[in-house]
């Protein structure tokens, strides 16, 4: 303020840093959430091939069509070799995978894995909505193919 | 001191990114923590509750073990990082129309603790700025967060995060401070 027009900068300058100080000490990253970011590095896919999202109805930023039926999210995956899509409400989840793969399983967070039948088509329904983001792993024989995260929240 | 650690930073970056592709638990874990703040800054500057800001930190990071081998530059690990906990917070905004009021940043402005003395400690000082800056609008504290993320962001990534222009990041910062230093006993530590 003494030193011309660059002293009001430098004030916001320290005041950013003691709020900075100041916002880590009282809102730090929890422990668990750190530990739980070093335990993502072991789901990595090394054998499975990776479907990548695709499409995502809530991420469409016209968002009118998401807003309006916002209870449904509808996401579509793929890889070279597959398509996924879904829709995910809070009743649970249908879709369709093509081609129509051997099994078809959804793994869950905490590691647990449930057989989800697929008809001849490809299609699948379960009555589980997601609590917490989940994935999709697609059996083709040797093949394994995965979807990345996702889930309602 | 700072411009040292932040050469550092730059610096050893690209090896971390890459050894961690080859699998060095390691190295991801000096990502993590490397990255862990930003991505926390992002997260909280969203009004979302507790346990959905929670999931969505886990799922940056499950979502970066993944797609590791597809980020092109490592420099831009950080603002992959915070768009990817960004969109997951706007996604999750949408669900359903949410509006969620995050009910554990609630304070009770009009309870008057006793006034600021010159001399307060660290402590003190910390609880005071962080309740003048938990009374800001949702909007300055989103934008605060991400300028004292650190490693920084640059402007051109906090504009793409809040869909702010460039231009106009300077005077809002500035104008959110200014609120920041006009809270009761924020103005008081200054004249220290």
């Amino acid at each position: 303020m003494t030193n011309g027009d660059t002293a009001p900068d430098r004030l916001d300058d320290l005041l950013l840093a003691e709020l900075r100080q100041a916002v880590n000490a009282a809102d730090p990253v929890p422990g668990r959430l750190l530990d739980s970011a070093k335990a993502a590095f072991t789901w990595r896919t090394v054998d499975q091939e990776l479907a990548h999202l695709q499409f995502d109805s809530l991420a469409d930023a016209d968002s009118e069509v998401a807003v309006r039926s916002a209870r449904t999210v509808r996401l579509s995956f793929a890889t070279e070799r597959a398509a996924v899509e879904v829709e995910v409400d809070d009743a649970g989840l249908v879709g369709q995978i093509v081609p129509p793969p051997d099994g078809l399983r959804v793994l869950l967070r905490s590691g647990d894995r449930i057989d989800v039948s697929v008809d001849e088509v490809g299609q699948f329904a379960t009555d589980r909505p997601p609590t917490s983001p989940i994935r999709l792993e697609a059996t083709f024989g040797e093949l394994v193919v995965i979807t990345e995260w996702f889930g309602l929240s | 001191m700072t411009a040292r650690r932040m050469t550092g930073v730059k610096d050893d970056l690209p090896e971390l990114v890459s050894a961690a592709r080859q699998g060095d638990e390691q190295a991801w874990s000096a990502l993590v923590d490397r990255f862990a703040g930003l991505v926390w800054h992002v997260i909280r500057g969203f009004r979302l509750p507790n346990a959905v800001g929670e999931d969505i930190y886990q799922t940056a990071w499950l979502r970066l073990a993944e797609n590791l081998d597809r980020i092109r530059k490592p420099e831009s690990l950080g603002g992959w990082l915070a768009q990817t906990a960004r969109n997951e917070c706007l996604r999750s905004l949408k669900v359903g129309g949410r509006e969620n009021l995050r009910d554990d940043l609630e304070i009770d402005l009009a309870d008057d603790t006793a006034p600021v003395e010159r001399g307060v400690d660290d402590e003190e000082r910390d609880e005071i700025l962080w309740q003048a800056f938990a009374s800001l609008s949702e909007a300055c504290q989103r934008l605060l967060r991400l300028l004292i993320a650190d490693p920084p962001l640059a402007y051109e990534q906090v504009s793409d995060l809040l869909g702010m222009s460039i231009g106009s990041i300077g005077p809002t910062r500035a104008r959110c401070l200014a609120k920041l230093r006009s809270a009761r006993g924020v103005h008081l530590l200054e004249h220290e």
